[in-house]
């Protein structure tokens, strides 16, 4: 709905008057002096409510919970119309996407071959990643402050999934590369609390590290070794080295590197080595469908 | 400042949908909440303070009638409209205040106009009345819906509040 009362202001007035009408049919608690924007913009604020009452033909003294949400409607789409060119709608979610400020269901799920050639033999399937990832129990984004837009950066995502054996139920963590709206796939862990210990877990990624606590075997980035390398930066030019010389020959490796033009620092960290001989044992004593043995990858 | 007659309550009670708790979290770092010191009117005696509360001010009924509308997916809901309109209002406002950038602003309304039925659900805040004492606001008799107490929290932080989605 084109509203006639706002024609003759600038842009960024209309949206000053909109939002003024729409806080001023809003629930006010009358704690504190009205906003700035309703006292400026009071009279062109009622003009814009009479106008939408008078074009949805809702009466001035009904306040009906069907007409406040018809005019409430009005107001919304306006104000969207007015924040938001259609155009750049596409980038700002890229950005919002990359921050981690995405609602987990609007992010795209990307599984590659590389992934689903390993974890689809591992008791999980594509649409487990996708419902862990979009509906989530509790996730986490990692490495969200100083990446350019483009950057990877981390994301975690737990289901939990019960089982009607309990000794069977567990946590699906389901670790991701962000890169804009999109998650792609990288590791799709089966956590089962009988093997792994969660009682100090309070967030994705405490529950990730105790279960390489468990999985894991040694991996040094630069200087640092340990079965779990929090991110540590280096300077651009740095030579710095990964290496999990001590894994066996079937063995999960993941490590994320991030760079930062501006401040001249590159990111190295949330570095493991799985033991995945050793995690398919505990696949099959919970009596999931393990298929066969595939070559040793490498995921970075 | 700080609630006016009776005793103190020692918990209260808000519901606000998901949206708006991530997007005062993540713009904010605050929550402006409107609470009440009764989860559930009916459920209380008849004597007891809240118990006189009306749905529309009710934590559980907001929280039930928000649960329904998001799991029926009620594109017509009007809390949710009123939500979008407020988000929206509010991201012209913070940033007419200088509380966020242009960018930001932005953001809030991509973040509110591509919401799903799922973002819309109800959270249930529940704050120890100690850590928020003095900073609560009784909301005015003429501002209330009934004669109840309700309160406001203008800066409530993530430290001062547990975060609950009861089962319906």
């Amino acid at each position: 709905m084109n509203l006639d009362t706002l024609q003759q202001l600038d842009h960024k007035t209309a949206q000053g008057v909109l939002a003024a009408a729409a806080l001023s049919t809003a629930p006010n608690p009358g704690v504190a002096e009205a906003p700035q924007l309703l006292q400026r913009y009071t009279k062109q604020a009622n003009d814009v409510l009479s106008e939408i009452r008078l074009r949805l033909r809702i009466s001035p003294a009904d306040d009906s919970i069907a007409a406040r949400a018809a005019i409430d409607n009005v107001l919304a789409n306006a104000l969207q119309g007015l924040m938001l060119n259609p155009a750049n709608v596409s980038s700002v979610l890229n950005r919002v996407g990359q921050s981690g400020r995405l609602a987990p269901v609007l992010y795209e799920v990307v599984q590659s071959k590389h992934f689903s050639n390993l974890f689809y033999t591992l008791g999980v399937s594509s649409n487990h990643v996708e419902d862990a990832v979009k509906h989530p129990d509790d996730h986490q984004h990692l490495m969200t402050e100083g990446v350019q837009e483009n950057g990877k950066t981390l994301s975690l995502f737990m289901k939990q999934i019960i089982s009607r054996d309990e000794r069977n139920s567990h946590w699906l963590l389901v670790q991701t590369n962000r890169i804009g709206i999109q998650q792609h796939v990288q590791a799709a862990w089966r956590i089962y609390p009988s093997d792994v210990d969660l009682s100090q877990a309070s967030v994705p990624i405490d529950a990730l590290k105790a279960f390489v606590d468990v999985f894991g075997c040694p991996i040094s980035v630069g200087d640092k070794k340990a079965l779990f390398v929090d991110p540590q930066q280096f300077p651009f030019d740095a030579n710095v080295k990964v290496e999990w010389t001590g894994a066996p020959p079937e063995f999960f490796v993941t490590f994320s590197q991030t760079t930062n033009s501006d401040t001249r620092l590159f990111r190295v960290g949330l570095a493991y080595c799985i033991d995945v001989p050793k995690y398919r044992t505990s696949l099959k004593k919970h009596g999931v469908k393990i298929h066969e043995p595939t070559p040793s990858m490498v995921s970075a | 400042m700080g609630l006016a007659g009776g005793s103190t309550p020692l918990l209260l009670y808000s519901t606000n949908t998901y949206l708006k708790f991530r997007i005062q979290r993540d713009y904010r770092g605050e929550h402006h909440v409107w609470c009440s010191p009764a989860f559930e009117a009916a459920k209380l005696g008849r004597y007891v303070r809240g118990a006189a509360t009306p749905p529309s001010s009710d934590p559980a009924s907001i929280y039930r009638n928000l649960h329904r509308a998001v799991t029926e997916a009620d594109d017509h809901d009007s809390k949710i409209a009123e939500q979008k309109k407020v988000l929206l209002s509010l991201a012209v406002k913070w940033y007419d205040d200088g509380m966020i950038s242009d960018p930001e602003r932005e953001e809030i309304t991509a973040i509110t106009t591509s919401a799903r039925f799922p973002d819309w659900r109800p959270l249930l805040f529940v704050m120890p009345y100690h850590l928020v004492a003095s900073r609560v606001q009784s909301v005015p008799r003429p501002h209330r819906a009934s004669i109840e107490p309700e309160y406001i929290v203008a800066d409530l932080k993530s430290h001062e509040f547990d975060i609950i989605e009861p089962p319906i």
